[in-house]
């Protein structure tokens, strides 16, 4: 066996002895002494290059024929527009026959309301009453046309400045839906990769808000400082090197789902000692609260310059429909010029 | 289809690409001068990003008092526009207590409801009494009024589907029904230059989006076989639910929809069809049924009829009008519906009569006058602009019309020209349309009168020549045949 192994080894040197030893593995070709080496060497270059031209085996790719597409179509099925209509879907609310003040009527008997958010019970006054007649005879109902193509009507602009200067801040910006103030002021200050601290208990508009932001929103237990500490100290240690990072808390003032008025002052102090900005949506509290009404900056005894920016939508104390997005200055220079491309 | 001319499409890349480098060099010395002054946030990260708003600083702000001007009187065919001047090299603008009057072409007042009408307002002040400004509370908190039920019933029957239910803005209405409609399974198929609201809309809804080419049915056809065939993406399951998403006019392009090749392609691969009529909702069609009617489409063929008040009936808020279950589903679950306050019963008043004044319910023609008026006064404007060689776009009957102006540089100087000769226009740039395509936007509505018109016509025609926005070669002007007619250079 060995010895077998040893003649093929001994034959295989010979030729290759012979190979090398060859006439023309010994030529000159241009000064440059070819040994039998190079012979075998350019051999292996011509195999890798033929190696190298083959194109490499890739399963075949059968597109679908036009009559399987056909068949597919067929058969798909899609579901109904809508589930099945069950009876609580069928629930219709009772209709006012008069405005909707402390008192209403519905089928023609009086009722007392307490479904309203009329807090100061604005619903009604004669003055409101009488300066919207003055300004539907003069401007008509709608605005025909978004803020930026002649939409914009004089006193929009002071009526912007009239929130301004009953809130103390240096301008405002109006929405003409309550809803839509909260979901539209989180995504123009909150982009994707930016933190947000939010309660548990906020209603859908801000959740609304949050999700269209794309932004890393973190929950907190709702109307809870303890937790709200936790929750900063966990993302100020989880994100210590982003300097560019922007870091949000949203609360409201007064919870629409609980009811509960949220500690302004021990929230400003959280947020200047982990350099949070806050975002506080006042719908329920505007009007409301506060000794001339000003909001829970008043009530808390909180500088309002502190508070980044303020949200309300205007439905309930103010008895208007539409929303106001308010703040300090620089708040206010950036969102102008978000907003007025928008 | 817009072709733009080639010498037009590379001075319009120099002249971008030239504002582009000056902004840089202007961030470029405002670091350096912030860095020298120090800055003043104190930990806090800055609100925004140098390169995010860009665009906005360097660019729109130049520009910013084309757009955003205040009015002082109702948006009706004349208009009396504030007058505002800035300090600062157009970064803020303030107000001064100067008016002018000017030919409004830039508000979407189709049929003239804009300002106080005879028929209207006496009824909106009177519900104004009877119900106060705003209910205070949500449709199903006792914020439904008779009034409310009344409008959701002749909007029903002015569309021409078994019921329809109302919202409060027309924006929310797209962003807050759809995920109501579709979610997570269900594939959205969109025309490609739908509006701002509907892609909102689409995205929230967590469906997968797909895009078909811009009034393209065989497009949507292609695209439909496409996607029923693959299945949901990665998973290859079969999507739970189909729905394309049109809208009858583009406001941006002025074209109708394609809409009985698109309804028959849906038919066929069973797709559910959503049909977005916030331009088209009485202003065209015979009676102002919108496009459905002009078009010869049934409406029980159209599975989802949106649309909104703002524009032909000069209030505010939009619908869904649909079958009775869907409206029943959507009250059950809307968000719009069940957490917003309801619509403001003025403005409720103010739909119901204006629809009543289109039907004839009022006992005059009224309604009938206006809408051959405003077809009259398209097709008039669209052909006289044609034959003065500016490249307009859009298709007959309709209302909204874009002339194309391309370079950024005549955005402003189309604008600020028309106004110093009383004439008020509205132009769109970037982000709106696309990079390339500027264009101004002309509206006409039915209170415009031929004198107006005509006004209008010339004006454009001396600063078309000025500017130089007359791509195409114009008509040869024919002889004075018709009485009446006005020469036109």
């Amino acid at each position: 066996m060995a010895s077998v192994a040893m003649d093929m080894l001994k034959a295989a040197s010979d030729w290759l002895t012979f190979a090398f030893d060859a006439p023309f593995a010994r030529a000159v070709v241009f000064g440059v002494n070819i040994g039998g080496h190079l012979f075998v060497e350019g051999l292996l270059v011509v195999v890798i290059i033929f190696l190298l031209s083959q194109k490499s085996y890739k399963p075949p790719k059968r597109p679908l024929t036009k009559k399987e597409i056909d068949e597919l179509c067929d058969e798909w099925v899609p579901e109904p527009l809508i589930p099945k209509i069950t009876d609580d879907m069928k629930y219709e609310p009772p209709a006012l026959e008069s405005a909707a003040g402390p008192h209403t009527l519905i089928n023609g008997t009086e009722v007392i309301n307490f479904a309203s958010a009329n807090y100061l019970g604005l619903v009604g006054h004669g003055k409101l009453l009488e300066a919207c007649t003055r300004s539907l005879e003069k401007y008509g109902v709608g605005s025909c046309g978004p803020r930026g193509f002649y939409g914009t009507i004089d006193v929009h602009l002071d009526c912007e400045a009239r929130i301004a200067k009953f809130l103390g801040t240096p301008d405002s910006i109006l929405y003409s839906y309550g809803l839509s103030t909260m979901f539209s002021a989180i995504p123009a200050f909150c982009k994707k990769g930016d933190v947000i601290v939010v309660d548990e208990g906020v209603h859908w508009a801000i959740q609304n808000g949050l999700q269209l932001s794309r932004s890393t929103v973190v929950y907190f237990k709702h109307n809870d400082m303890e937790s709200l500490r936790n929750m900063l100290e966990k993302v100020t240690q989880e994100n210590k090197r982003a300097k560019k990072l922007r870091r949000y808390i949203v609360v409201e003032a007064v919870y629409q789902n609980s009811g509960q008025i949220a500690p302004l002052d021990e929230i400003v102090r959280l947020k200047e000692k982990y350099r949070f900005r806050v975002l506080l949506d006042e719908s329920n509290s505007l009007g409301a609260l506060g000794s001339t009404g000003r909001g829970l900056t008043e009530y808390c005894k909180v500088p309002v310059d502190k508070i980044d920016i303020i949200t309300a939508a205007m439905g309930h104390a103010l008895a208007t429909e539409g929303g106001v997005c308010t703040g300090n200055a620089r708040v206010i220079d950036h969102q102008y010029i978000f907003w007025a491309a928008a | 289809m817009i072709t733009i001319p080639y010498l037009t499409a590379l001075t319009t890349y120099f002249s971008y690409g030239l504002l582009f480098v000056f902004g840089q060099f202007r961030d470029f010395f405002r670091k350096i001068a912030d860095w020298w002054l120090g800055s003043n946030l104190q930990g806090y990260a800055p609100i925004c990003l140098g390169l995010e708003d860009f665009y906005t600083r360097r660019l729109y702000l130049r520009i910013q008092d084309c757009f955003g001007r205040p009015i002082a009187s109702p948006p009706d065919s004349w208009v009396d526009l504030v007058e505002r001047v800035s300090k600062d090299n157009n970064k803020t603008l303030q107000r001064t207590a100067k008016i002018s009057r000017c030919l409004n072409l830039g508000s979407y007042n189709y049929l003239g409801f804009a300002a106080a009408d005879e028929y209207c307002t006496p009824r909106v002040i009177e519900s104004l009494k009877r119900f106060s400004p705003s209910t205070c509370s949500t449709r199903v908190d006792g914020g439904t009024t008779t009034l409310h039920n009344e409008l959701e019933e002749v909007v029903a029957n002015f569309v021409g589907k078994p019921a329809a239910i109302v919202f409060g803005m027309g924006y929310v209405t797209n962003s807050a029904v759809l995920p109501a409609l579709i979610g997570k399974g269900g594939l959205i198929i969109s025309d490609s230059l739908n509006h701002n609201s509907i892609v909102n809309g689409a995205r929230g809804s967590g469906a997968t989006v797909r895009v078909f080419q811009h009034n393209m049915p065989d497009h949507l056809e292609k695209v439909l076989r496409e996607q029923i065939a693959e299945g949901q993406p990665r998973t290859h399951r079969p999507w739970k639910k189909i729905m394309v998403l049109v809208e009858g006019i583009y406001s941006m392009e002025g074209e109708l929809c394609k809409l009985p090749e698109i309804v028959a392609i849906c038919k066929k691969y069973r797709a559910y069809v959503y049909l977005d009529e916030a331009h088209s909702i009485g202003a065209i069609g015979k009676t102002g049924r919108g496009v459905c009617e002009l078009l010869g489409v049934d409406t029980a063929d159209v599975d989802i009829l949106m649309g909104t008040f703002t524009k032909s009936f000069g209030s505010c808020g939009g619908y869904i009008a649909g079958s009775k279950e869907l409206i029943q589903y959507m009250k059950y679950s809307c968000p719009a519906h069940l957490y917003a306050t309801s619509i403001s019963p003025p403005a409720a008043q103010q739909i119901i009569s204006a629809i009543r004044v289109i039907l004839g319910e009022d006992g005059t023609s009224r309604g009938a006058q206006k809408l051959a008026r405003i077809r009259e006064n398209s097709n008039f404007f669209r052909s006289e602009l044609q034959k003065m060689g500016f490249e307009v776009l859009g298709d007959n009957d309709s209302p909204v019309m874009p002339v194309m102006l391309y370079n950024p540089a005549k955005i402003p100087a189309f604008s600020r020209e028309c106004l110093k000769n009383q004439v008020a226009v509205v132009t769109v740039a970037f982000p709106a349309t696309p990079l390339l395509l500027a264009r101004a936007r002309i509206c006409i509505s039915a209170s415009h009168t031929r004198e107006d018109l005509i006004k209008a016509l010339e004006v454009f025609s001396k600063v078309g020549d000025l500017i130089g926005i007359k791509y195409f070669p114009a008509e040869p002007d024919k002889q004075q045949q018709d009485d009446g007619r006005v020469k036109l250079e």
